[in-house]
Formats: structure tokens, C-alpha cells, sequence
């Protein structure tokens, strides 16, 4: 009975709170500007109070509107709230698409190419190869094993159906001049070897295909690799051997 | 941290705040460990919190010994600005310094007479005779005139430089008149213009100096980090046009180990720069129209190796090595062009617009740097940053940063060093500006994630960046050029939380920015040193900074930090800071009061040194000894100054024979007692015998007290004078006076007469008296004759006194004219004097000119000629032509 009484009074209260803070918080984040914390709260409370549709608007205004500066956090947030709400993946990967086209070093580029290669679309997976390439572009994913087999596996899949190679080449193309250097180095593939055996394979797998099994990381992995017995290694270097004409190809 | 987006120029400061500051995290304070937030949390800018790193030195101590090359300074503002009475008071209304034209222009003649009169005066040299005798009456005195007058009158204004009462002679006004349009082998006008140009340029140079952007000093830490030895790459000799590769051993304070590779290059270096690629150090070198890289390969030991060269056409302003690629360099050039520079491919341009990029700004300055994509290069310009893609330079680009309103920027605010934060965070950047520093995320462009006025007196030139571990503050030092000022600021960057799939966060400022010893700062530390001695300690330590390296040191649980700063004196000072665990944040214990000259800490023994001084201590008496070894070798191309007195008097002055009358005698009597009594003759009233009571301030400078005056006396030269006054009674005193005068008289006629013969005993201090003697008679009597101290002795030092007078006025005067009455011939006079102005150089190394300060008003040029005799001579600073 009373009990009741005051939770609805508190609560009551509590809306009173929320309208005047949702008041506040509009007026302010329809000002061009970076107010990710509070779109963050906004729209939490929006959720809460069930009002998805202003969510979505809000978020939209956010990430869409050409006044405001192009803020990556805008488009992680819409994506995340679409995500939560389980909208489909189109919209998804649109929300990502354009988070790709503004930082095509974010973290959720990962998300987007394992989204994109699953899609049957050859589009969306000539997409994908894409969207990891550039982002291995940036040196802050110089060493991360995960973008690393997310390329590995698409690369050797594209190699071992020996269809859409034109894509590698295309992505190659640009890229032939400074990513052994950057990438394929000997003194990284000791480096490497040394500090991360999973990340030195994924590497040297993507080395083997793109410069052959002369390429100076893929051969002192595979050699190092075989020397300490790893099976893997020697199924990496079998792959590479066999499917050296692609690389001919691919280079060609 | 919400920001709002305003895009339009920077706003004049106090107007109003769009939201009324709601959500700028400026103000915003940080959570208590009591208190609670919601997620997400609000960060403040600065965090209370920060590591502590203290000082383990009172001064920054020398790591290298200075080089024996005298260093030359470079131009100071007295050199370039106009000084004299006059100019002071008409510049006292107005701001804005005037540059000292006239002066350089006339450097230039006297220097470069060939270039600047060559042709016609070959024309025209036999038409003008120079000589002293009549002109013969030959058949060419048609076609020839005779210039002895004017050039007596070119001499006469040369000697009195600077003097305030000088006026130009109408000879010479109507000389110039008739000339000027034909006599120059480059145009005047075109010649003021190239000069006044330069002038400006050098001046704008002094002001602030953009060339050392970045700054000459690179520390190339050890490969593997267990050796303790690392490479420091400077510049150094006279001109700064070595470059030196030194093995540098860290210990409790570092050294030099071996003797260092060595590379002499042909201009000055401005930048150095380096970055370590795949284990490799890659050294770039910037002058002002070469280039070059070296590779040091990473073992210890191994010889650096120079790899390529590029020139420019125009000064290069910016040079950056790629931390990504192998032998990849960018260069900006002054005419806005930026150029990615391979080792194997050689150069490839990708942007040339002489105009700046977001708003007109008159600076050429440029600057390019590289960013997380080795594809992707920021240039920038005093207006603010971008970013090209080096594979499509044209199409695609974007702004990282614009001096605007979208920053927070200040009126008049201009980009002064952009950064590429890379081995803190692979997407940040380092902007300053003269009021602040910005960190910027090229994923968030334009909006800084973090912003600090640094308060720095001098725009930050260099900067420098050690990243701290995961978790831990990064960093980043800042330091100015001109005041040697160097800041240490530490930042945290943003929380990446991959989880909740990249949530920013803005940076953090943590603890307070820190003030670190300059080089200059040293010099309070140092023992006292001779005046001049001091001055030229000042003038070295005080050399503008020329770069900035640093590098962090662990051992097991101590970290230390240590600072190695450049001058343009090519001097290496090191300073070590130590970190402290975590305590308790202390008020700042720095205390920056000055301490007495030679009681510092730094020369204190420590209790825990076992020799008795510390090490830092030692370094300072090394450098020291070595710094005035340096000085004692006397520069190679000095010339002995030689007394013309040509210069000093005109004509009728020598012709001396008529005795000066009783008038004059008395006034040359009271002149010379007020010279050496250091006072001044207020009024020239011929019956006032006896000279006006000294002020009383100059009792107080001979010093009241017996000793001081006995020293005083001691000093200058005449102790067994003062011991007798001070024992005989004032009229046995005056008898004995009156009775020296005349013996002297006797021995002064008996010299006149040896005169003739070249053995003559005439010593520095009568010369010196000759020209005391003949000083009033230049004074006009139209102008008020008042003589007064111009400058008063420095402190400390004692009054300086002028060396007894010479008895006799009519003493033998050296002039061509005498001399030739005595016989001499004519090619003799000249050895005779050159002769005798080596005799006026005095002693050796006397450590201040005896000189009377009272009569410099009237000889300034011989009197510096005297004193610089036994000093260095400073260098006039020539304009570049």
C-alpha cells in the first residue's frame, strides 16, 4: 500500500528528472559539436524509458549532420544502438561502411570484415578484403594477430579457389611498393617469431602468397617453423609451395 | 569530453561562450575516490595526480668539453638596432626598433672597397692626390685634385663615432652631394634596398628565429637497451657545420666514450632528426640548402654511413624521418613545396603552394611530418595542418588542424611545432603554438583532445616525446630557442576500451607541467670568475638553444630521466631527473632565488661522495679549464689594433709648436685631476681654482674604510704614492709635490731630446696622457663643456682610475709633423708608430683596461681600441653579401 504509494512518488519524480534533463540535453547536443558523453546519456535514457525511436533519431542526427565535425564515436554508438536493437545486418554494415570511409584504422573494422566475408555477395566480400587491407595499412595494427588471420584466411581462401584473384591484385597493386618493407621485413620476421609465433604465421602465410616463397619473412618463419617442429609451419610452407604460380599471377 | 564545434575564426577573448562553458571539460573535477560517478565517467583535463620527477643536479652539467674553435656569436641586438643618444630620445615616443643602417653600409665599403668602388676608382685615381705635400706644379695638376682635406675629414668622423656632438663636415656633405650618383659600382639604392632587407630579415631572425625548428640534437638510444651506451648526434666547430656521431656511456652522469665519428659538412646545421626503423637509425640533417641522411646500423660500434644528399634552391625548413619505412625522409622547403624523399626512388612532390593554407600568413615557414599510414603525410604551415596521401596528393586530403575557433585558438595564434606522436599513440599529434600545446587525434580531426597553455616565454621549437608503458603518463618535453627554456609535461592518452568497441575519451593532462634547468641557469652555480671572465662565461651559457634530446632509464626499480640540451655555442649540457615514488604531492621545492655566485649546492661537497666534491662538480671544473683554454688561444686572424693618430686630430691640432697659454694650461691641469679623481668639472670658470667638492656617492665607492682605499689604490697602480700621503703631513705633502713637477719637467726635456733616436722610453701611460692633454682643445668652446661620468664602475669591482698624468703638456707629440721635424724620414714614421701603438697595448692581459671612464665621451674609438687589445675582439656582424 504505502510502499507503493512511494515508489510511485519517487518514480514520478525521477520523470520529472528525466524530462528536464532530456530538455537540457537536446537543446545542447543540436549545437554543432563533440558531445559524446552527453549523446551517450541521452540516449541511455531514452532506452530506458523506451523511447527507441528518439534514440535512433538523436544518434542519427548525431553521426549524419554535416555541421558537426566527423566524429568516429558518432557512428560507434549508432552502430552499437542498432546492434542492440537487432536491426539487420544492411543497416549494420551501412553504419560501418561509413565508419570505414572516416577511420579506416577502427578497431570495429575487424567486426565489419568477419560481417562482410561471411555475406554471400561478392560485393561485400571484395568489400572485406579491402577494409582489412587498409586498415593493415596503419601502423597501430602492425602486430595485431587478429587482422592478421582475418586476412590470412580470406587471402588463402581466394587462393585455393583460385577465383577473384583480380582482388588481391587490385589491393596489391597499390601497396607492393612499401608493405614488404613495412610489413615483410627480415628483421620483423625475427622480431615477430620471437614475440608472437601465431601472429608469425598468420603473416608469413599472407607473405608466401603475395611475394612468393622467396620472400625473406616467409622463408625465415617456414625455416624457423620446421626447425622447431611446429605442424603447422609445415603445412604453411606446403600451401605456399604449391600455390606459388598464383602468386605469379598476382604479381604479373 | 563534449566540445562544441563553432567553425569560424578565432573570436577576440571574454566573448561570450556558446553553452556558457556547460560540458567544456575544463572545468570539470575529478572524482574523489569517495564519490561516485555514472558511467561514463567524466575526466577532467589535468589529473592531481602525475609521477614525480625531481632533479638530481642544482644545474645542468656540460657533457662534452667544449670544442678549441672559438665560437662565434651570432649577431646580437646591439649590433643590428641604432644606439646613440639622439636616436634613444626620438625613439622613446614610438615602439619598434631601429635598425642601425648607416653603419652596416658603411661596414661594407670599408670591407668590400673592390666591389664597392672598383672601376671608377681605378678611373679615377690618378685625378685624386692624397698626399700631404703640395701638388707639384706638373703638367697633369690640371686634371688632378687634391683630397687630403676630405679624407682627413672621413678619418677625424671615424674616430669620433658615436660621439654626440658630432657634425658633419660640410666638405664632406658636399662631397657625398655631388657623388653619389656616379662614384658606386652597385647602384645606391639598389644596394640600401638588398641591405635593408637583410637587415630586417636579420633582425626578424633575432626576434625569432624559425630555422632551428626541431632542433639539432638526436639521441639514438641503445639497440637492446641492456648496454648503457647511446649515440648523440650533434653539430659542432665554429660554424656548426660538423656533424658528430659520440658514443655517450650512461652512468650516474654520462660521458663520452672515443673519440666521435666526424662529418664536415658545407652549411650550418639547423635540424637533425632522427627515427629508428626495423633496428636502423636513420639520421636526417638539415642545413639551409643541403639535406642528407646517414644510417646508423643498430649494432654498438658500428660507423654511421652517409647515404644521400639533396640540394635545394630554396632553404629547406623542415626535414622529418619516416618512423615507418626504411630511407624515407619528407622535406619542406620555404617556397611551400613538400617533397616525400626515398633513399631508392629519390623525390616525389606532393604539394607546392606558396600561399598558406587556411588564412594569409606571411611566414614561408612549412612543415611536414609523417602520420599512422606510411602513405600519409601531415604538412603544415603557421595557420594550421593536413594531411596528403602521398599516393594521391591532390584528391585526397583532409584538415587535422586549424588555428580557429574550432581549438579554442587565441587571436594572432600560430602553429610553431607540429609533431607526430607515433611511438606514444599510433594516430596523435603534437601541435604548440606560442600560447599552448594541443594533442590531436587524426581519427577526430580539428577538435584537439587535449589543450594546455604551456605559459613558456619563447614559442616552443623543440619537443621532444618518451612514451611511457601501457597505463603510465606519457612524456613530452618542450623547449624554446631564445630563453633556453625547457618544460616537462605528462600526458595520459585516451582509454581505448576494445570491449565495448572503442569508446574515446579525451587525453589527460597529469601533475604539473615542471620547469627545468636551462643552461643558463648554470651560471649562478659556477665559481666566481674575473669580470670579464663572467662576461664571457654569460655570453656562452646564454647562447640560444639549438635542440633537445632525452631518453628514460631503468634500473631495476629507479627510473631516471635524463635531458641533454644544445646551444648554438655548440655546447651539450645534461641535466638527469630521478624519479620519486609515489608520495604525497609536495609544493614545488625548486627555489629559483639566485644563490651567491660559487656557494651553490652543486659545488657543495655531498655527504655521500667519497672525494669530496660531486661529480657534477668535477665536470664543471673540467669544462671550465678547457672553455678558458679555448679563450687564451688567441684567434687566429686577430689583428694587432694600431693607434693612428691621424685619425684622432686634424691638422692644425699637431702643429703644436705655439705653447698652449696659461688659460688652457690650467684647464688641461683640472681636467686631468678630475679624470683621475673619477669626478666631474661642473662649471669651466677659470678663477674656481680649487675643484668643486666631490659628491658624496663617490667617497662611498672609493670606500670609506682605509683597506678598501689602500686596494683601491693598489689596483690602480700607484700604492707607494698612497702610503706616502698617507704618512707625510699635507704641506710636506705639497712641498714634495711641487718638487717631483719639476724634477719630472727636467727629465721630460731631457727625453724630448732623445726623442730623435728610436730608443725612445715613451711608455703606454704618456701616450695615454697625450691624449688626455689634447682632449679639451677638441672641444669646441661653443658647446657646454660639461664632463660627466657616463657609466659608473660595476659593482664590486673597484672605481677604476686613470694612470698618473704626464707633467708636461708640450710633451713630445708622435705626429707626422713632429716627427718630421725631428728628422725622421718619411718611411720611418710609420714603423715608429705602429711601433709605439704596440707599446700602447699595455700589459698582456690586464683584467679591466686601465681606462678613464670620463674621457671615453670624447675618445670612444680609441679608447675601445685600447681596451679590446687585451680582450677577444668581437666580430661586427656583416651582412651576407
Amino acid at each position: 500500500g504505502e510502499d507503493g504509494f512511494a515508489d510511485l512518488a519517487v518514480e514520478q519524480e525521477m520523470h520529472g528528472y528525466f524530462r528536464k534533463a532530456a530538455v537540457n540535453l537536446k537543446e545542447i547536443i543540436k549545437i554543432p559539436g563533440v558531445w559524446d558523453v552527453f549523446v551517450k546519456c541521452y540516449v541511455d535514457l531514452l532506452e530506458f524509458y523506451g523511447d527507441h525511436n528518439e534514440a535512433h533519431q538523436v544518434l542519427n542526427e548525431y553521426a549524419y549532420n554535416s555541421k558537426f565535425p566527423a566524429n568516429p564515436n558518432a557512428h560507434v554508438y549508432l552502430y552499437h544502438f542498432l546492434k542492440r536493437q537487432g536491426e539487420s545486418k544492411k543497416s549494420l554494415i551501412s553504419a560501418l561502411k561509413i565508419l570505414h570511409d572516416i577511420v579506416p584504422s577502427h578497431e570495429l573494422m575487424i567486426d565489419f570484415n568477419t560481417m562482410l566475408q561471411k555475406s554471400k555477395k561478392r560485393k561485400k566480400r571484395q568489400l572485406g578484403l579491402e577494409v582489412i587491407f587498409a586498415a593493415l595499412d596503419y601502423a597501430g595494427w602492425k602486430e595485431n594477430a587478429k587482422a592478421w588471420s582475418c586476412l590470412a584466411r580470406q587471402v588463402k581462401q581466394i587462393v585455393i579457389s583460385e577465383k577473384h584473384l583480380d582482388w588481391i591484385k587490385q589491393e596489391w597493386n597499390s601497396r607492393k611498393d612499401w608493405w614488404p618493407d613495412f610489413h615483410f621485413s627480415r628483421y620483423l620476421a625475427k622480431r615477430n617469431w620471437q614475440e608472437n609465433k601465431s601472429l608469425s604465421y598468420e603473416k608469413a602465410l599472407v607473405a608466401g602468397i603475395l611475394l612468393g616463397k622467396d620472400c625473406k619473412y616467409f622463408k625465415y618463419v617456414s625455416h624457423q617453423g620446421c626447425k622447431a617442429q611446429l605442424k603447422r609451419f609445415r603445412m604453411l610452407k606446403k600451401i605456399v609451395t604449391r600455390h606459388n604460380p598464383v602468386n605469379l599471377r598476382i604479381c604479373g | 569530453f563534449p566540445f562544441s564545434f563553432p567553425s569560424h575564426p578565432p573570436r577576440e577573448e571574454g566573448g561570450p561562450s556558446l553553452v556558457a562553458g556547460w560540458g567544456e571539460h575544463g572545468q570539470v573535477l575529478e572524482a574523489g575516490p569517495g564519490r561516485r560517478q555514472a558511467q561514463p565517467a567524466f575526466v577532467p583535463r589535468r589529473g592531481a595526480t602525475g609521477e614525480r620527477w625531481e632533479a638530481a643536479d642544482a644545474a645542468a652539467v656540460p657533457v662534452l668539453l667544449p670544442s678549441a674553435g672559438c665560437w662565434i656569436p651570432s649577431p646580437a641586438p646591439q649590433d643590428i638596432l641604432f644606439r646613440s643618444g639622439l636616436c634613444r630620445k626620438l625613439r622613446a615616443g614610438k615602439s619598434g626598433a631601429t635598425l642601425d643602417f648607416a653603419r652596416q653600409l658603411g661596414h661594407f665599403f670599408v670591407d668590400h672597397p673592390e666591389d664597392a668602388f672598383g672601376s671608377l676608382g681605378r678611373l679615377l685615381h690618378k685625378n685624386f692626390y692624397l698626399g700631404n705635400a703640395k701638388l707639384k706644379v706638373t703638367l697633369s695638376r690640371n686634371s688632378t685634385i687634391r683630397m687630403t682635406a676630405l679624407v682627413e675629414d672621413i678619418n677625424r668622423l671615424e674616430a669620433r663615432r658615436g660621439c654626440p656632438r658630432q657634425h658633419l663636415a660640410s666638405r664632406l656633405r658636399w662631397f657625398s652631394h655631388l657623388c653619389r650618383d656616379w662614384l658606386f659600382e652597385v647602384p645606391l639604392g639598389l644596394l640600401a634596398d638588398c641591405l635593408h632587407e637583410e637587415l630586417a630579415q636579420q633582425w626578424s631572425n633575432l626576434l625569432f628565429d624559425d630555422s632551428l625548428t626541431g632542433g639539432a640534437l638526436a639521441w639514438l638510444p641503445p639497440e637492446d637497451g641492456e648496454t648503457p651506451v647511446g649515440l648523440l648526434v650533434h653539430p659542432g666547430g665554429q660554424a656548426m657545420n660538423h656533424l658528430y656521431f659520440q658514443d655517450v656511456v650512461l652512468e650516474e652522469l654520462p660521458h663520452a666514450r672515443g673519440s666521435p665519428a666526424q662529418f664536415e659538412l658545407s652549411g650550418r646545421i639547423r635540424q637533425v632528426a632522427a627515427a629508428r626503423v626495423d633496428g636502423q637509425d636513420f639520421v636526417g640533417v638539415r642545413s639551409d640548402y643541403h639535406c642528407g641522411v646517414w644510417k646508423v646500423p643498430g649494432k654498438t660500434g658500428a660507423a654511421p654511413a652517409p647515404l644521400q644528399v639533396i640540394r635545394t634552391d630554396v632553404p629547406a625548413s623542415c626535414l622529418t624521418v619516416s618512423p615507418h619505412l626504411p630511407g624515407e625522409l619528407s622535406v619542406c622547403t620555404q617556397s611551400g613545396t613538400v617533397y616525400l624523399w626515398s633513399i631508392e626512388t629519390g623525390l616525389q612532390q606532393l604539394r607546392h603552394d606558396p600561399q598558406t593554407m587556411f588564412f594569409r600568413d606571411h611566414s614561408p615557414w612549412r612543415w611536414s611530418d609523417f602520420t599512422a599510414h606510411p602513405r600519409v603525410l601531415s604538412c603544415a604551415d603557421r595557420t594550421g595542418l593536413k594531411c596528403l596521401d602521398a599516393r594521391a596528393p591532390k584528391r585526397c586530403h583532409f584538415d587535422l588542424f586549424k588555428v580557429g575557433e574550432e581549438a579554442g585558438c587565441q587571436q594572432g595564434e600560430r602553429v610553431v611545432l607540429p609533431m607526430y606522436l607515433g611511438r606514444a599513440h599510433p594516430s596523435q599529434y603534437l601541435v604548440t603554438t606560442q600560447f599552448s600545446m594541443y594533442v590531436l587525434d587524426e581519427r577526430l580531426p580539428l577538435v584537439p583532445v587535449l589543450k594546455w597553455a604551456h605559459m613558456m616565454q619563447a614559442p616552443p621549437l623543440f619537443a621532444h616525446l618518451m612514451p611511457g608503458k601501457p597505463g603510465k603518463s606519457h612524456k613530452v618535453l618542450l623547449g624554446a630557442s631564445r630563453t633556453q627554456e625547457l618544460l616537462l609535461l605528462q600526458y595520459r592518452d585516451s582509454f581505448w576500451d576494445v570491449s565495448s568497441g572503442g569508446s574515446q575519451s579525451a587525453c589527460q593532462l597529469v601533475g604539473t607541467p615542471q620547469k627545468l634547468h636551462s643552461i643558463s641557469g648554470s651560471l649562478q652555480h659556477l665559481p666566481t670568475q674575473l669580470p670579464h671572465r663572467h662576461h664571457l662565461l654569460q655570453q656562452r651559457l646564454s647562447a640560444p638553444a639549438a635542440g633537445l634530446a632525452a631518453t628514460l632509464q631503468e634500473d631495476g626499480p629507479r627510473k631516471s630521466m635524463l635531458i641533454f640540451q644544445l646551444s648554438e655555442a655548440g655546447d651539450v649540457f645534461c641535466q638527469r631527473l630521478i624519479h620519486k615514488a609515489e608520495q604525497p604531492p609536495a609544493p614545488p621545492s625548486r627555489d629559483t632565488t639566485t644563490t651567491a655566485p660559487g656557494s651553490s649546492p652543486l659545488f657543495e661537497a655531498p655527504a655521500s661522495s667519497p672525494h669530496g666534491l660531486g661529480a657534477a662538480a668535477l665536470r664543471y671544473r673540467r669544462w671550465l679549464r678547457a672553455l678558458s683554454r679555448a679563450w687564451r688561444e688567441p684567434p687566429q686572424h686577430t689583428w694587432l689594433p694600431s693607434l693612428s693618430q691621424r685619425r684622432l686630430f686634424t691638422h692644425r691640432d699637431l702643429e703644436g709648436p705655439a705653447g698652449p697659454s696659461s688659460l688652457q694650461k690650467q684647464m688641461h691641469q683640472r681636467l686631468r685631476q678630475a679624470m683621475q679623481e673619477g669626478g666631474r668639472i661642473q662649471r669651466w670658470e677659470p678663477l674656481a681654482l680649487q675643484p668643486p667638492p666631490l659628491p658624496q656617492t663617490l667617497e662611498l665607492a672609493g670606500g670609506p674604510d682605509p683597506l678598501s682605499n689602500r686596494l683601491t689604490t693598489a689596483w690602480a697602480g700607484d700604492w707607494d704614492q698612497w702610503w706616502e700621503e698617507r704618512t707625510s703631513f699635507s704641506v710636506a705633502q705639497r712641498q714634495r709635490a711641487l718638487r717631483e713637477r719639476r724634477r719630472r719637467q727636467k727629465r721630460a726635456q731631457g727625453r724630448r731630446s732623445l726623442s730623435a733616436s728610436f730608443t725612445s722610453s715613451l711608455t703606454y701611460q704618456s701616450e695615454l696622457s697625450e691624449l688626455s692633454d689634447v682632449g679639451p682643445s677638441l672641444l669646441s668652446p661653443g658647446r657646454p663643456p660639461i664632463l660627466s661620468q657616463e657609466s659608473s664602475p660595476p659593482a664590486g669591482s673597484p672605481p677604476v682610475r686613470s694612470p698618473p698624468p704626464s707633467p708636461a703638456p708640450d710633451e713630445a707629440l708622435l705626429s707626422s709633423q713632429s716627427l718630421r721635424c725631428r728628422g725622421i724620414p718619411k718611411e720611418r714614421r710609420k714603423t715608429l708608430r705602429d711601433y709605439l701603438s704596440v707599446w700602447a697595448e699595455g700589459p698582456p692581459e690586464p683584467p679591466e683596461p686601465p681606462a678613464s671612464q670620463a674621457s671615453q665621451l670624447c675618445f670612444p674609438s680609441s679608447q675601445s681600441q685600447l681596451s679590446s687589445a687585451s680582450q677577444p675582439r668581437r666580430k661586427r656582424p656583416r651582412m651576407g653579401f
